[in-house]
């Protein structure tokens, strides 16, 4: 599970299910192709300040991101690269992701969360 | 030099049409030597006008013809056949002109010779029974390993000869140019590709701007003229690409992935999450994804989840694109009677305000669907009706914003599936304010099968009535509709790259 998948899940039938805190067993960090106009445009897209919140609980993951979206994100080369990397090249590939409201845990197996 | 074209579900004659526009094109004076045979396009090309055919977007595969002998030359045992294929192979061929064609397209090979020969051979029919295909292969390789005084490699040789033995001829070819990635040879999906395709295209469509809310001039156009227009101008290339709005595009109900394969693989900056409630349906999805490009599979993701209780953040996606089960392979109609109710509110949920969803299902749940559509917009009265006469207690909620976004039936399409009848059903997700860049029935379809007036539109809201309209094309389509999908889907491919490279001096 790459973090963009995380940002976007949230515990189902819950009301504030979200972000899911992340248990981390085995993590892997990949290479993925840089593709700028795609990360400016998951910008928008983004719960920033979750996405902040479970890099800092991941001490494995560099926190390169500023605390805050830059203005001009967009031209801004080296917060895309920063952002890339943290949204397509950090893989939790076993773990558990567990619901902020009622505690429940979904498995992640061989980089696939189950959400049933 | 003589040229053999073929590709994989694509008539010859479509083929045909597209090299004969396009040589044309290129020397409007001389006639265009083809002609189609066994499925394949044959055609008589300049060694210099080769590079031009990686500008076509039907072929898969462009080879160089050898040699082609009729079976009535060829002599009588087989011993002597293959003594005169061996022959026919060093002497008869130029292998001066595939050289220089191969150094035309790949100038890295120019003035090289072959390092090592792989020979593939494929006998047929009644005449030959008695020769096995590994034979021919063998005596070729070795007759041009000899020629050439290059080794033989079978697995990625320079040289790749395929020859072809049947009772109308022999065959010698070698291939020139390739399409990169043709995924489909590698996946395997439960829908036609081209459907998906057609599918995901209305969703990047409808989360684009319309052409007449770009271009003031078509907007002063009468409605009736629309359709028509749109038919006549193909929409400009950056627009079917140019979906500022449509970056997160959600499959609850994944399956093999069809449509999250044709997402990733046709709009490049989409992010494309599919889930379903079976694991051996995600991992069949992931099995597909490993045969993308790298660039592509990273925007695909998955996750188990059950479709009616969706884990996906509310209003996240900007568009859902799903094919709901008919109730014949997966599940049964009774079972569907409250899957499908409960499926569409949680893709209501899931959507954006605006974002619209296109939906496949069959005829016999065609009824079932709409109802559960319409359905949405009952619960999202009884909410806001609650939400007011409770409005303080509730509005102190933290949560109270999400209101459930009732959908909006835009319309429908037939489309034949085999032996059943499919239907592509359009929604979208209505926000409480009036909204103006939700997309409305003009953007979406053309040639109504019922009059306008029946559309029954509320002028003041742009509303549509709850049944949506039946559309015979959608506006994206061509005056041909569902012939030409196949060929607008491969329009949008990456160019064929040379197939072979030679590297010895």
């Amino acid at each position: 599970m790459k973090l963009i998948t995380h940002n976007m899940l949230m515990s189902p039938g819950t009301r504030n299910g979200f972000p899911l805190a992340i248990e981390v067993e085995s993590l892997e960090e990949v290479e993925a192709d840089f593709n700028p106009e795609f990360i400016a445009r998951m910008v928008e897209k983004l719960d920033y300040p979750a996405l902040l919140q479970t890099v800092a609980s991941l001490s494995v993951v560099e926190g390169t991101l500023p605390p805050q979206v830059p203005e001009k994100y967009a031209e801004d080369e080296e917060f895309l690269k920063a952002l890339h990397h943290v949204l397509l090249e950090v893989e939790i590939v076993e773990g558990s992701l567990v619901c902020p409201e009622t505690a429940r845990k979904f498995p992640i197996k061989e980089g696939i969360p189950s959400m049933l | 030099m003589q040229l053999l074209l073929t590709a994989h579900n694509v008539p010859a004659r479509k083929i045909a049409s597209e090299l004969r526009r396009l040589m044309l094109s290129l020397s409007p004076s001389t006639p265009c030597l083809l002609e189609e045979r066994d499925g394949c396009v044959h055609l008589h090309a300049s060694i210099h006008s080769i590079a031009q055919l990686r500008q076509t977007t039907l072929p898969d595969r462009v080879y160089a013809v050898l040699l082609t002998v009729p079976a009535e030359q060829l002599p009588n045992t087989d011993a002597e056949i293959i003594d005169e294929v061996k022959r026919l192979v060093c002497d008869a061929v130029d292998w001066q002109s595939v050289f220089e064609a191969v150094g035309e397209l790949s100038p890295q090979s120019a003035d090289r010779r072959p390092a090592s020969v792989g020979v593939t051979a494929k006998r047929a029919g009644k005449r030959f029974s008695s020769i096995p295909s590994q034979a021919l292969a063998g005596s070729i390789g070795a007759a041009l390993s000899k020629h050439f005084g290059c080794r033989v490699d079978l697995r990625s040789p320079e040289l790749d000869v395929h020859a072809s033995l049947n009772d109308d001829r022999l065959l010698l070819l070698h291939p020139l140019l390739r399409r990169p990635s043709t995924y489909e040879s590698k996946t395997s999906v439960g829908l036609h590709p081209h459907v998906a395709w057609a599918m995901v295209k209305c969703a990047a469509q409808l989360s684009c701007p319309s052409l007449h809310s770009l271009h003031p001039l078509l907007r002063a156009l009468p409605h009736a003229a629309l359709p028509l227009i749109h038919a006549q101008i193909p929409p400009p290339r950056c627009l079917m690409s140019f979906s500022p709005s449509a970056s997160i595009v959600v499959d609850p109900m994944c399956g093999s992935g069809s449509f999250l394969l044709e997402l990733v693989s046709g709009w490049p900056s989409v992010l494309a999450m599919g889930s379903d409630a079976s694991a051996s349906q995600v991992a069949l999805a992931r099995r597909n994804r490993a045969a993308l490009p790298a660039s592509s599979a990273s925007r695909l993701q998955l996750f188990e989840a059950d479709s009616c209780r969706h884990p996906f953040r509310r209003g996240a996606a900007d568009a859902v694109v799903t094919d709901l089960p008919f109730g014949k392979q997966h599940g049964s109609l009774a079972e569907n009677a409250s899957l499908y109710p409960s499926a569409v509110s949680s893709i209501a949920d899931i959507l954006r305000p605006g974002g619209c969803c296109v939906l496949l299902t069959n005829e016999s749940n065609l009824q079932l669907l709409i109802e559960s559509i319409r359905a949405t917009h009952k619960q999202a009265i009884l909410y806001s009706s609650a939400f007011e006469s409770n409005n303080l207690k509730s509005a102190a909620e933290p949560g109270s914003s999400e209101r459930p976004g009732p959908l909006r039936l835009i319309c429908r399409r037939q489309v034949p599936l085999g032996f059943m009848t499919g239907w592509i059903v359009v929604a979208r997700r209505e926000s409480g304010d009036a909204d103006t860049s939700a997309p409305q029935l003009d953007e979406v379809g053309a040639e109504f099968d019922y009059p306008q007036d029946s559309v029954s539109k509320n002028d003041d809201e742009g509303h549509l009535s709850e049944d949506g309209a039946v559309v015979r094309r959608f506006l994206w389509e061509s005056q041909s509709g569902r012939a030409s999908w196949d060929s607008q889907r491969k329009a949008s491919r990456l160019p064929m790259e040379p197939a072979c490279l030679l590297t010895h001096v």
